[in-house]
């Protein structure tokens, strides 16, 4: 399977600002695949998109999309890509119908042909019936699925989506996911952008986590997970009132217990066995009076990787 | 009560944060300064004359004394401010001048001319003044002919009266037919050295409501016109249109969510509206006042002015709001308003109206009722004088705003 | 080429979709044109002047005559018992009365005064002063050349009694309303188009109309800021530039849809302005043609620069009408050019308005052809030219 997209060293610093927004980073994107950049907000993700997309100019480094370098050979890329903005960028006073065929008109389409491909877009998105109403009058989630809906009028190769389903209801946001995966099924290559880690879970063949513009770590959800090793992450939920320093103090020092990270009322500790060293930090956080109102044992996810990576939570 | 304030500081603030709100502030004072500017009214008080004078080359080819008395006339220390007089001995370059838009218009003086007016042959003949003018300045053109008629009718008038005096004292036998002329030339004489002991005639004695003369500055009127044209905006545009802002944005049902009534809810955003419009206000005022010394009259005047212009001005854009749909709807119809308004009120006439029915059109307008007490105010008024002017702004704005509430909770727009 | 009108089309469905749009297109300007070129009457129109003759001879009976004839006011004569009544009528300007012993003081060679009182308002106030001035000042010719023969006759001799005293005014007075009268123009005003005769009104009206095309062409044409404001705000912008269609494309497009409607507003409003209220726009339709078109780039060019400069949809709606307004102002639209001093005069050489004011002048009101207003339209296309090069050096999509 070939590289659809490469991107070498990829930085940007943006006018006046001495750290970079993207540091120097590079991942491949295969074929067919489905690839997520998944970070909090500010790591660097839209602006790895601008890029991919030839919005932005990077400072340094390159990146090829289907052979075409983004640097020399920008109008290349722009016809096989399909981008879909964070924002909906389609204009409110037009119709659905109008708003595709006027995109459809900028990827070089038209005639019968636009029109054809229009109806189709339309059957996916499952908007055939709105199609002669105003973008204003859709709600969130239909306004959402015409966004897509644009990016795929001229039957990209590839499709970047910047966080597509920021601030919807969860039934468009199934919605969405499931078109995501549709598309791959038939081929489409996707570039995946969120802060979700269900979402990159659920989607991806392979993640790139960002943060602070530097990619930290990049493989298969399984790849990925053993970089925390072997070991279980431990969730004890623990009151308030309890003191929380002599609390982690004390079970740092329990056997078996790597790492722990407090959050915001929540323990986080990664250990090897979970089963066998709970009874002891239930113990330990018992002898330093803290109350425990929950505790659980889950197997590593790509929240515990970026935890264990950065010592931030995805979501803070 | 101090639930209204709340809202409608807030609203200040809100307006002040965005360049937008500066923008609208800037807008008024740059167009006042665009007026004064063009209009000269800066240097009425330098004192220095605010039109220049009018520049007309003369060509005299009149082979008789009239041409060179108009040259001489129009050439006096009198004129100089009005008159800028250039000799020229040739038409045709004369009118090449003219052409090239060097000169407002050529007057070019037949050889004939005097001949044909105090000649023997009577006044009847025909050789009049050619002014050859310069289309493009209308006015200035106007001012010229309008000048030269006058002389010229000057002349005429004093050639008739001796040619009837002379022909009267000839079928009365007081004198002979060959002492005519020379009795002609006395009598016309003594007309032009005012001797002839003839009365003026007719005066007209003219007895305005406005007996005393005050100094009105233009600017003074110019200012509240261009004011009062963008406040129009202030408050529709961008006062009205806050209030839908706030149901789209989720803020309105948020504030409702509390225990605050629709309608003081309303009542903070009309507070809120008429602090921006006031400090909009205020500060043309302020500005002009300090930068240019313009005097806008009685301050307490001035004060209860602007509150009462807002009041009226704000029942307009509440009332817009409560017909409009979007905000983008409100925007539009502010803006139309606005310059709707600033037509029938007089903005773009600085200060001045329509005559007649669409003078009584004009007086739905916030705009009519300022420019009015404006123009009261400094022409020497006091608060006392605008006592019909602030009735019927606060009038206007109190029935709108009524009618605003009724349409508000008749759309259930002030529920969530 | 197709990526160009596709984008201006779209531009134009956008900016009509809303109906009110049309408010701004076309209604406003035309009620604008209309009220402000000076074709409607006066407010004196519907005023009355009233008159009361207390004298009712021949010569107070002469006066009004010429009162009736010096201005648009309608002259009403009416008896002292009447005043007060009618001075509460809306449509009274103003009461001239003229006193008993009129023609007596005037055939005594005596001057007499009349009262003119103000009972309307001041605008139709002083178009009444000023009938009253004319008709006055035109029988005060008559009246003077009168008392100018009984003065001469009584230096020389004797009146036999009041009669012949009288008579011999009376008669002078008519040798001298008939002198008056026969007297041919003494000037003759000439243009550089010999076929037509210069007319203020005609050339007020032109100047007028041409203020208010130029105003309501250019606010609209600025307000190109708002239509790329509202691109670079909604993100639309972005979005198109992952298209395959360069910087260049766009700006063209943008700009082709805003010239194209306001071509057809201009052609609207033009052919209003002949039909309707009878504006002479000269002899040549190329040049006509070639001016305005030559304004409109101008003017969305800078509407372009603008778009660049403000940050949102909402400063560009307030930067636009502010700087469309003031440009108007200082280029002459609202207040006759002819009438600013020398430093307005030369500040406003940097306007586009005075340049297109300029041109539509020397077109209208010169009657000149397209090649005297190639140099107008040349200067239109520098500025054209230099707003579109700052815009494109400033553009950016977000």
């Amino acid at each position: 399977m070939s590289n659809m997209i490469e991107a070498q060293a990829l930085t940007k610093y943006y006018n006046g600002t001495p750290d970079p927004a993207v540091d120097e980073v590079s991942f491949v994107v295969r074929q067919g695949e489905i690839f997520s950049l998944l970070g909090p907000n500010g790591a660097g993700k839209s602006t790895t998109i601008s890029m991919l997309s030839c919005l932005l100019k990077p400072t340094s480094g390159d990146a090829h999309i289907d052979g075409a370098s983004v640097i020399r050979a920008p109008q290349k890329v722009k016809e096989v890509i399909g981008v879909v903005p964070q924002e909906i960028a389609l204009y409110p006073k037009l119709t659905a119908y109008e708003n595709l065929i006027f995109w459809g008109r900028l990827y070089g389409m038209g005639g019968k042909v636009l029109r054809k491909r229009v109806d189709e877009v339309l059957d996916l998105t499952g908007l055939r019936e709105r199609a002669k109403d105003r973008v204003e009058t859709y709600s969130g989630g239909m306004q959402r699925r015409i966004n897509i809906g644009v990016g795929l009028l001229h039957e990209p190769k590839v499709i970047f989506m910047d966080e597509p389903t920021v601030g919807i209801d969860p039934q468009s946001r199934r919605s969405i996911l499931d078109t995501v995966k549709s598309l791959n099924e038939q081929g489409m290559t996707v570039l995946y952008t969120t802060h979700y880690m269900e979402e990159a879970q659920e989607l991806s063949d392979r993640i790139g986590i960002i943060d602070h513009g530097e990619m930290i770590a990049l493989g298969t959800q399984q790849e990925l997970t053993q970089l925390v090793g072997e070991q279980d992450v431990v969730e004890m939920h623990i009151a308030e009132e309890s003191s929380r320093t002599e609390v982690v103090q004390a079970l740092e020092q329990v056997q078996g217990v790597h790492q722990v990270q407090p959050l915001n009322g929540t323990m986080r500790l990664f250990v090897d066995d979970g089963n066998a060293v709970l009874p002891n930090l239930i113990t330990v956080a018992n002898e330093q009076n803290a109350k425990i109102t929950s505790a659980s044992i889950q197997e590593p996810n790509l929240e515990a990787v970026f935890l264990h990576l950065t010592g931030r939570a995805l979501r803070d | 009560m101090v639930k209204l304030l709340v809202i409608g500081l807030k609203d200040l603030k809100v307006a002040f944060r965005d360049r937008v709100g500066w923008i609208m502030l800037v807008g008024p004072f740059a167009l006042t300064l665009a007026m004064g500017f063009v209009t000269g009214a800066f240097s009425v008080s330098t004192g220095e004359p605010a039109i220049e004078a009018t520049k007309v080359v003369v060509v005299n080819e009149d082979e008789g004394e009239l041409g060179e008395a108009m040259v001489t006339w129009l050439r006096d220390e009198s004129l100089h401010a009005v008159l800028n007089i250039t000799v020229e001995s040739s038409a045709a370059r004369a009118r090449d001048h003219v052409d090239e838009g060097d000169f407002v218009a050529a007057l070019i003086l037949p050889f004939d001319f005097s001949e044909a007016i105090l000649g023997a042959e009577g006044l009847e003949q025909e050789s009049p003044i050619e002014m050859y003018v310069y289309p493009g300045q209308p006015i200035r053109v106007s001012i010229v002919r309008s000048m030269i008629e006058r002389f010229v009718a000057r002349v005429d008038a004093g050639v008739v009266s001796s040619k009837v005096a002379v022909s009267g004292l000839i079928g009365a036998g007081l004198i002979q037919p060959q002492e005519a002329n020379k009795v002609g030339r006395e009598i016309g004489e003594a007309q032009v050295t005012m001797e002839s002991g003839a009365a003026a005639g007719i005066t007209v004695q003219s007895q305005r409501v406005e007996e005393e003369e005050v100094d009105i500055q233009p600017l003074a009127l110019l200012a509240p016109s261009m004011a009062m044209l963008f406040l129009m905006y202030t408050v529709s545009g961008i006062g009205g249109r806050s209030i839908l802002a706030e149901r789209e944005d989720g803020t309105l049902p948020r504030m409702l969510s509390t225990p605050t009534d629709g309608a003081w809810i309303l009542g903070g955003k009309v507070i809120g509206v008429v602090l921006v419009g006031v400090a909009q206000l205020a500060i043309v005022i302020g500005a002009t006042s300090l930068l240019f010394k313009l005097e806008w009259g009685d301050t307490i005047g001035v004060v209860v002015l602007i509150v009462a212009a807002v009041f009226g001005a704000a029942g307009w854009g509440i009332l817009l709001a409560a017909f409009a749909r979007t905000t983008e709807q409100v925007s539009t119809m502010g803006s139309a308003l606005m310059l709707f308004f600033g037509l029938l009120g007089g903005s773009f006439f600085g200060g001045g109206s329509f005559g007649g029915v669409l003078g009584t059109i004009g007086k739905i307008t916030p705009n009519a009722w300022a420019q009015e007490g404006f123009a009261i105010l400094a022409g020497a008024g006091t608060l006392a004088d605008l006592q019909g002017t602030i009735l019927g702004l606060v009038v206007m704005g109190s029935l709108l705003f009524s009618v605003a509430v009724l349409v508000f909770r008749r759309r259930g727009l002030m529920r969530c | 080429m197709k990526k160009i009108y596709n984008i201006a089309w779209k531009d134009i469905k956008n900016r009509f979709s809303n109906p009110t749009e049309l408010m701004f297109f076309l209604v406003l300007p035309i009620i604008f044109t209309y009220l402000l070129s000076g074709t409607i009457g006066s407010s004196g129109e519907t005023y009355q002047l009233l008159v009361v003759d207390q004298d009712q001879t021949s010569l107070s009976g002469q006066l009004v005559e010429g009162l009736d004839a010096a201005g648009s006011l309608q002259v009403e004569l009416i008896s002292n018992d009447d005043v007060e009544a009618a001075t509460e009528e809306d449509n009274t300007a103003a009461i001239l009365t003229i006193p008993a012993g009129f023609q007596e003081c005037l055939y005594r060679g005596d001057s007499i005064d009349l009262a003119l009182e103000e009972t309307g308002d001041e605008g139709a106030y002083d178009a009444a002063e000023q009938q009253v001035f004319t008709a006055v000042e035109q029988m005060g010719q008559v009246i003077l050349a009168a008392n100018v023969s009984m003065v001469e006759y009584e230096k020389r001799g004797e009146f036999a009694d009041d009669t012949a005293r009288n008579m011999y005014y009376e008669e002078s007075y008519i040798r001298a309303e008939a002198a008056f009268i026969d007297l041919p123009q003494r000037v003759e005003m000439r243009t550089p188009d010999e076929g037509v005769i210069y007319e203020r009104e005609n050339a007020s009206n032109v100047q007028a109309s041409a203020g208010q095309l130029i105003t309501w062409v250019f606010i609209p044409l600025l307000a190109t800021a708002v239509v790329l404001a509202d691109e670079r705000t909604t993100g639309t912008l972005r979005r198109l530039f992952t298209t395959p269609t360069n910087k260049a494309t766009f700006l063209l497009g943008t700009i082709l849809g805003q010239l194209l409607a306001a071509w057809v507003q201009m052609a609207l409003l033009v052919i209003f302005g002949i039909h309707v209220l009878g504006i002479d726009w000269g002899n040549s339709i190329p040049g006509l043609v070639v001016l305005l078109l030559a304004f409109s780039l101008a003017a969305t060019a800078l509407g372009t620069l603008l778009g660049t400069l403000a940050r949102s949809t909402e400063q560009a709606g307030g930067l636009a009408p502010i700087t469309g307004m003031v440009m108007a102002l200082v280029g002459g639209c609202w207040y006759p050019g002819e009438l600013f001093s020398d430093t307005v005069k030369t500040v406003n050489q940097f306007l586009p308005t005075t340049w297109a004011l300029q041109g539509l002048n020397d077109l209208g009101l010169r009657r000149l052809g397209l090649v005297e207003i190639l140099p107008e339209a040349g200067i239109l296309m520098i500025f054209a030219a230099v707003f579109f090069a700052l815009a494109i050096w400033r553009f950016r999509y977000e």
